[in-house]
């Protein structure tokens, strides 16, 4: 049992020194690059990098909603893909036009989600069998939207959503609103619920917490957070593709791995996930600039990964041998 | 047991065979004259390269598991049999067993990641698949090449009489597959695992060893699949193997093998490997694109796993 509440830095570094890791990581990655190629310190690279990791941001934060019911979300890749093609073959160059599709990918994503959460719930079939089957289908869907990259993007959609005030860019901006608006739902009902479906589902179930409308709603906000993504993505790339989303499946997990959310679910948060998300956005410049050839760079993330999972793993531990001692 | 029971215990896996022959007749009917020598033919290579692999997801799979690394240790295999050999027939009789092994040692990567570091298989798997992916084209720089020797070549498109060769040697690998997995104490120990770790482990069972060891089969087998399949193709690509992270899963779960561990047939999965080719049959003989078959490949696992569930529900 902890007594005293005078704050001693040795044994919160000792308690916490694995959440600390993708901060830690992220400044000393920051640093190196600094120090190997000094343009990458200047507003500029900074809000390009922003706009680059802006739908991996997007996708990782639903991702996470997702991993903290203890789940997986295999499907956010064929939403991309899909919400990509849409809104990249589809929109006119006027406003009622952009907005319409936008509301149609958004809906779309949102659809996708919450029947992924209806159907593990009403099922109990594993998460990621049920995503996985879903995105295959999305992938089809995508093909059938557009059957190679392209389109044509409007030119106002393209600098609206890549528009900079004055140095900084608006992806930066909805990253700190985003933030906001997680730490205001984290002590939400809902978000409540969703850290305790995934602690446990029994003791969740007994407090009067509806299993299946926490997870519609997690797989939900996923699902239109990939679509987000998606949509992002056609302005960022000012194109769409019926197959780059594939690439967001396995890393949007690792974002928020990286970013201290444990699998098991239950504990970590989207604060640690948009770190996790620039790290890995950052880590294929960093290569670069290490004169390392871009073509290890899945390698790095693939690795990354896995250490990212075991230290989690190994953390867990910890703190179960530290409950069981006091 | 009556042959009434029998068929009773068996319904699922004869219903995968009886799904399958429909699609067959589906497609001689649609496309009068498909069903000639050469067509059946094909389709049974295409189902000895997918039933390789579904033996090892079925391994993977048996003890709750899932290996998504298929598509690149197949790739992998299939590339480092092209530079080992150089195209010289002679070269084969060590660069198989070196490829074999290299498939094992991937298999082993991924086996220990699950079983001993406890790590969540679809994610150890999916890591490792882009691991092995980084391997192969850092390591080449890009642009692997190379082409198999001609008797890998002529063995793997060949024929004995009416019969592909492929298809016979798959029939071998599946007797002795069979008789590991359905036969031998070994095979006992992965259904006991996928069933209940904490029983197995009463039992005296090295669980995660035997976790691990399906992990490598898994690995041996994907390498034995890209070796043939490197004979198959007339120029290696990278990203051939992906089709069968999806279809391996697909085959195991249509032939009635329970996704969380523990029970199903090897004959089923082989009933499951039909009813996959078959159905791609039926698209391409219809003219359906890509697009479409992927979202009919997507509703099929989906049922079939659906299905599994409601069977186990009922027992």
């Amino acid at each position: 049992m902890k007594t005293g509440k005078r704050f001693n830095l040795k044994d919160f570094l000792k308690e916490n020194w694995i959440a600390l890791i993708p901060y830690v990581m992220f400044v000393i990655m920051f640093a190196v690059m600094g120090v190997l190629n000094s343009s990458t310190l200047t507003l500029r690279y900074i809000a390009n990098k922003m706009d680059a990791a802006f739908s991996l941001i997007l996708c990782a934060a639903g991702q996470t909603l997702v991993l903290l019911t203890g789940g997986f979300d295999l499907s956010v890749g064929g939403v991309i893909c899909m919400t990509n093609s849409l809104s990249a073959s589809r929109m006119q160059d006027n406003l009622g036009s952009m907005l319409l599709w936008a509301l149609i990918c958004l809906m779309i994503g949102l659809g996708i989600g919450i029947f992924n959460g209806y159907v593990i719930e009403k099922t109990k079939l594993q998460p990621f069998i049920v995503t996985l089957a879903v995105q295959y289908i999305c992938y089809g869907a995508a093909l059938l939207i557009l059957k190679v990259d392209g389109g044509l993007v409007p030119a106002s959609y393209i600098s609206g959503l890549l528009h900079r005030f004055g140095p900084i860019p608006l992806s930066m901006i909805l990253t700190v609103v985003l933030i906001l608006a997680w730490l205001f739902f984290k002590n939400t009902k809902p978000g409540f619920s969703i850290y305790a479906v995934g602690s446990n589902e029994n003791a969740a179930r007994l407090n009067g917490i509806s299993i299946l409308r926490t997870k519609m709603l997690a797989y939900g906000l996923s699902g239109a957070f990939a679509a987000l993504a998606g949509l992002f993505r056609t302005a960022q790339v000012a194109s769409g593709s019926p197959t780059a989303g594939a690439d967001f499946v396995m890393i949007s997990i690792s974002s928020a791995v990286i970013g201290g959310t444990a699998l098991t679910g239950g504990s970590g948060g989207m604060i640690g996930t948009v770190v996790g998300a620039l790290v890995l956005r950052t880590i294929s410049d960093l290569l670069v600039f290490m004169k390392v050839s871009s073509y290890w760079s899945s390698l790095v993330q693939g690795v990354l990964l896995i250490l990212a999972v075991a230290a989690s793993a190994y953390g867990s531990m910890l703190k179960r041998r530290g409950g069981a001692a006091s | 047991m009556n042959a009434r029971a029998m068929f009773k215990k068996n319904f699922s896996v004869i219903m995968t065979f009886l799904i399958a022959i429909a699609l067959f007749a589906v497609i001689s009917v649609m496309r009068p004259g498909y069903a000639n020598v050469n067509n059946i033919r094909v389709l049974c290579i295409t189902a000895s390269f997918l039933g390789l692999t579904a033996m090892g997801q079925m391994a993977a799979i048996l003890t709750g598991g899932m290996d998504l690394s298929i598509p690149w240790m197949f790739t992998i295999a299939a590339f480092l049999t092209a530079s080992l050999t150089k195209g010289e027939d002679g070269r084969l009789f060590y660069a198989i067993p070196v490829v074999l092994l290299v498939g094992v040692l991937m298999g082993a990567f991924n086996g220990f990641g699950i079983a001993y570091v406890g790590i969540a298989p679809v994610i150890m798997t999916m890591a490792s698949n882009i691991i092995f992916q980084g391997l192969l084209v850092g390591l080449t720089g890009g642009t692997p090449g190379g082409t198999a020797p001609k008797a890998l070549k002529s063995f793997a498109n060949g024929s004995v009489g009416p019969v592909s060769a492929a298809l016979i040697f798959w029939i071998i690998v599946s007797a002795v597959f069979y008789i590991l997995i359905a036969r031998s104490p070994y095979g006992r120990k992965l259904y006991a695992i996928g069933n209940s770790d904490t029983v197995a482990i009463f039992s005296g069972i090295n669980v995660k060893l035997t976790r691990a060891s399906a992990y490598m089969i898994c690995g041996f087998f994907a390498a034995l699949a890209g070796i043939l399949y490197s004979g198959r193709v007339s120029q290696l690509y990278l990203g051939m193997g992906d089709p069968y992270q999806m279809d391996s899963v697909s085959a195991v779960a249509i032939g009635g093998v329970s996704l969380l561990g523990g029970s199903g047939s090897y004959i089923g999965v082989i009933g499951g490997v039909f009813v996959l080719v078959m159905l791609n049959g039926v698209l391409t003989a219809l003219g359906f694109e890509q697009s479409v078959q992927k979202i009919v490949f997507g509703v099929v696992l989906f049922l079939a796993v659906l299905l599994s569930s409601r069977r186990q529900k009922s027992r």
